[in-house]
């Protein structure tokens, strides 16, 4: 008898787990998604928000900046204390290449954005190497 | 497109529609840090010509999309197989509380299908992989069986370290040893959030081996820059589904230690 009570309540556990696990996606669908916004603007204003990494060591940040096909002569990084801010144009064979005849991406030429950074830095102290189309910044974080 | 057989499983319909015959080997490629499953599998299927013959659907767990190549309709997620080498490709993450039940619906499918060795594809994200030229290739197995598979080889491969391991291998691992299914998890230095083809190279080398069919990787490695600009909208989608159910937790250490 004891142990038809216990199976009985671990399904009931089962199931609120089950639940709970839906009205999070049934949430995370009703709310606007701003991977959807993100998306839609970049396609219709025609660039890419580039993906950007950020890691703390200790006393510097490290920021890595994906620029695939990116032509190196039209990149424009602004380090300022509190953000950076990144420009560039992509080279149209490589859209080409990688997006093919998708409607969406006819008008993407260019990568563009700005993103906070996690805490304030010393723009002066930035070294930036590059490396297969990657843009490599390790700057000391801010004395002030 | 004729349908052979549906099973389902946890909530996944398993769709054959070609000839997946009784292979030796499911290779995942399922969407983790940087999108390394994905890419290996992409290219294994490309280089072995490979055909498409099973669909896996959920109208619950699987975005409702549709894969439209050359005028033909594809499932988002497939299996692709010649008899002897089969691969698991998703062209779409399922939602958060998918996971789970995707996980354990593939380990089961294989152990009533009879497949002999789960080869899953990851990475582990590296902060400091821009400095790393040559990624490492680490491994895990569940059996006696997928440590034999991997003896020959272990002078190119390092052991996992200790630590955490979150997202749809975690529970593939955990399945697979309940399950007493063979399941070897490869994992190369990568980059957390960008993909990474290279990382993917070095592990495509090892299943090479394994497989005992030579896969050249000099295409994937030409081609890697345009690979990472198409490839950059699946790796927003997959950090942005792993996030919600706990990817940073590989980034501290466990209670438990030697």
């Amino acid at each position: 008898m004891l142990k038809m009570l216990k199976d009985m309540m671990k399904e009931t556990d089962e199931i609120d787990a089950w639940f709970e696990g839906l009205l999070n996606d049934l949430e995370a669908s009703l709310n606007p998604s701003q991977l959807f916004n993100e998306r839609f603007n970049e396609a219709s204003k025609g660039y890419l928000t580039p993906i950007i990494s950020m890691h703390d060591f200790n006393n510097e940040l490290l920021i890595t900046i994906d620029l695939p096909g990116s032509d190196p002569n039209t990149i424009d990084i602004e380090l300022l204390p509190d953000k950076i801010t990144i420009d560039a144009q992509i080279k149209e064979e490589v859209a080409k290449n990688a997006f093919g005849q998708a409607y969406w991406a006819k008008k993407i030429n260019k990568y563009k954005g700005v993103y906070p950074l996690p805490y304030l830095i010393d723009p002066k102290s930035a070294k930036v190497t590059k490396k297969n189309g990657m843009i490599i910044i390790k700057v000391k974080k801010s004395s002030q | 497109m004729s349908y052979s057989s549906e099973e389902e499983i946890l909530g996944y319909q398993f769709i054959e529609y070609g000839q997946l015959g009784k292979p030796k080997y499911l290779i995942l490629g399922l969407p983790d840090a940087g999108i390394v499953g994905p890419i290996a599998a992409s290219h294994i299927v490309r280089s072995l010509k490979l055909p498409d013959v099973l669909g896996i659907e959920s109208y619950g767990y699987i975005p409702p999309a549709a894969i439209i190549q050359g005028s033909s309709i594809k499932y988002p997620m497939r299996i692709y197989s010649n008899g002897e080498v089969s691969v698991l490709i998703t062209d779409v993450p399922p939602v958060p509380s998918g996971i789970v039940p995707l996980a354990s619906a593939i380990v089961e499918f294989s152990r009533k299908r009879g497949i002999d060795h789960i080869i899953s594809i990851s990475g582990i994200g590296n902060p400091s992989r821009a400095e790393i030229d040559k990624p490492n290739v680490y491994y895990l197995t569940t059996t006696q069986e997928s440590q034999k598979l991997i003896e020959p080889f272990l002078n190119d491969l390092k052991p996992f370290p200790d630590g955490i391991i979150v997202g749809p291998y975690a529970i593939i691992l955990k399945e697979s040893v309940r399950r007493k299914v063979n399941n070897l998890l490869l994992l190369s230095d990568a980059f957390t959030e960008i993909p990474d083809p290279e990382a993917a190279a070095e592990i495509v080398k090892i299943i090479s081996y394994l497989i005992n069919v030579k896969i050249d990787v000099s295409q994937l490695l030409q081609e890697a820059e345009t690979l990472r600009l198409r490839l950059q909208g699946l790796a927003k989608e997959t950090n942005d589904v792993l996030a919600k159910v706990g990817k940073g937790y590989e980034y501290r250490t466990p209670l438990i230690y030697s």
